[in-house]
């Protein structure tokens, strides 16, 4: 196993290990769920907070606008971060963590095809809260896809990195779901998904300035709801680099500890 | 056959056994987990200074003439309520589900009832810390409470309670049936916080949602405390809410008894309850 571990992989097994997982926890989480039952549970969060915040700004335009681009970034982050630690928590409680960490395939690869189907999810919800705000709330959108596409690439790669870690974390000790509950609320405050960074209180934009979910927030809004150009948007999308190429490696190291650790110990699958 | 006799002979003893038992193993449960523990009382107080920033980034000191802390204290004391109950019971069913107790659980000759009772007020004692943090942040921040009418204040405190208790008990059954329960008590989290009007007044509404509202009988309770404990109303000036939230929650609570007799009986016919 361990000699298999430092060979290369190529990549058309690793690309198969990932769309076999995608289409895997696709199946467990909407058919375990069905259908409907699981578009009512991923669409209600973002969507009823989105209503929320909206009814709260009502009289002013531009914090609509940015509440309405910020209600799909929530979706975005409420799936990157339950999405992982909800699935291995499953895995544990099924008892197959354990074969999936001893698995020959890369630990990445099957983490990565659970977070593109969590991607998708997000895409979804995102689009719902979009859409409905847009017709509940009469809000024009001014986007500009190619930043809207630079955004996106930074912000996920950002997250998925960010949602390594703490999944790596949460399966250590065993409450990856919990972790993520713990994790969220604080979240949700500094990321500058309902309110502007530059509008939050002084306290609160150091931790916000030091975290990736704040840039990919603003560099969403105005790519949506101003038609921001790459240029201009600079200032937020240098920082989002730099966590997009962080984020995963440290990701990536935290599986592999991890990895490790679950080997010597063989305490993956207690629940407790 | 003797556990059956058991019950006949003394139920009421029996149940309370039961829901005692459910109550301490929840508390040994919530002791174990660090990260519960922490962020119990945390939660809470997140949300307060979120909606807070938000109020103040919008401009607003005020909500239905009550200062803005004040408001969301007592929304916080809603939510904690309305998790206790739908959160509390919807995820320990799950857990008994996925370890294979459920079955056992709801077959054993104690009533299901008391189960998810023992399970709604364990939840409710441990959500004290956290509300007790609220009320003290609230405070800090600036929210200034009446205490004029202390009956009124735990009249309404207990509507509050028990109407989450009463609607709680209405998706129980559904719960149960879904296999879902934590993912359906994940969905009825926010449209309740929002159709409750925890965090927003709710004479903001359209008048289509403000109808949805309307059958809520936690919209009413939390109307009812806020006006007692804000502003100082009297029993007699909360009394239409009362009234309000009695006969809503009376819908949900024979809704949930009629489903959940339903259920015991269907589960045991057909002993399908343990498949995921």
């Amino acid at each position: 196993m361990e000699s298999s571990q430092s060979l290369p992989k190529p990549l058309a097994p690793t690309l198969r290990i990932i769309g076999a997982t995608a289409i895997t926890a696709a199946r467990n989480k909407i058919m375990g769920m069905g259908p409907l039952f699981y578009v009512m549970v991923w669409s209600s969060l973002p969507l009823f907070l989105l209503m929320s915040v909206m009814l709260i700004y009502r009289d002013d335009t531009e914090l609509r606008n940015y509440a309405l681009v910020g209600g799909a970034g929530v979706s975005l982050l409420f799936s990157m971060l339950y999405g992982a630690g909800e699935i291995l928590d499953s895995e544990r409680q099924r008892g197959t963590l354990g074969n999936l960490f001893v698995s020959p395939g890369p630990r990445y690869a099957w983490l990565a095809g659970f977070q593109i189907f969590n991607l998708l999810e997000a895409a979804f919800s995102g689009m719902v809260a979009l859409v409905t705000g847009s017709l509940l709330f009469g809000i024009q959108l001014d986007v500009n896809p190619l930043s809207l596409l630079v955004s996106l690439l930074l912000f996920i790669a950002s997250l998925w990195g960010f949602s390594m870690i703490a999944g790596a974390i949460g399966v250590a000790i065993r409450n990856a779901n919990q972790l993520s509950n713990l994790l969220f609320s604080p979240i949700l405050m500094v990321a500058g998904a309902m309110y502007p960074v530059d509008r939050m209180p002084e306290w609160l934009r150091i931790p916000a300035r030091c975290l990736p979910f704040s840039y990919g927030m603003d560099a969403l809004v105005a790519s949506v709801t101003t038609g921001a150009s790459l240029a201009s948007l600079g200032h937020d999308f240098l920082p989002l680099a730099g966590f997009a190429i962080v984020l995963p490696v440290l990701g990536i190291a935290a599986f592999n500890r991890l990895e490790r650790m679950s080997k010597r110990t063989g305490s993956l699958e207690l629940m407790s | 056959m003797q556990p059956v006799l058991l019950a006949n002979r003394h139920g009421l003893a029996l149940n309370w056994g039961v829901f005692h038992g459910t109550i301490r193993a929840m508390m040994l449960r919530w002791a174990s987990n660090t990260i519960q523990l922490v962020r119990g009382p945390i939660y809470p107080l997140l949300a307060l200074i979120t909606y807070r920033i938000i109020y103040d980034i919008s401009g607003q000191t005020t909500i239905d003439q009550s200062h803005v802390m004040g408001f969301l204290v007592t929304g916080i004391l809603a939510t904690q309520a309305w998790q206790a109950t739908v959160w509390g019971a919807g995820s320990a069913l799950q857990n008994e589900m996925w370890s294979g107790t459920i079955g056992s659980v709801l077959m054993a000759p104690g009533s299901s009832t008391a189960v998810i009772l023992g399970h709604t007020f364990g939840n409710f004692l441990m959500s004290a810390p956290s509300l007790l943090i609220a009320f003290i942040a609230g405070q800090l921040f600036g929210a200034t409470y009446d205490f004029s009418h202390p009956l009124a204040i735990v009249v309404a405190l207990a509507t509050v309670y028990l109407s989450c208790v009463c609607v709680g008990l209405c998706f129980s059954g559904l719960f149960i049936l879904s296999r879902n329960a934590n993912a359906f008590a994940n969905f009825l989290q926010e449209p309740i916080h929002l159709l409750g009007g925890f965090f927003i007044s709710r004479t903001l509404f359209p008048d289509w949602i403000q109808r949805i509202s309307d059958i809520i009988p936690l919209a009413h309770a939390v109307e009812a405390l806020r006006k007692t404990v804000l502003e100082g109303a009297p029993l007699s000036g909360i009394s239409r809410d009362l009234l309000a939230a009695a006969i809503t929650s009376s819908i949900f609570a024979v809704i949930g008894a009629w489903s959940l007799a339903r259920l015991d009986r269907a589960v045991r016919r057909t002993g399908t309850l343990d498949l995921l």
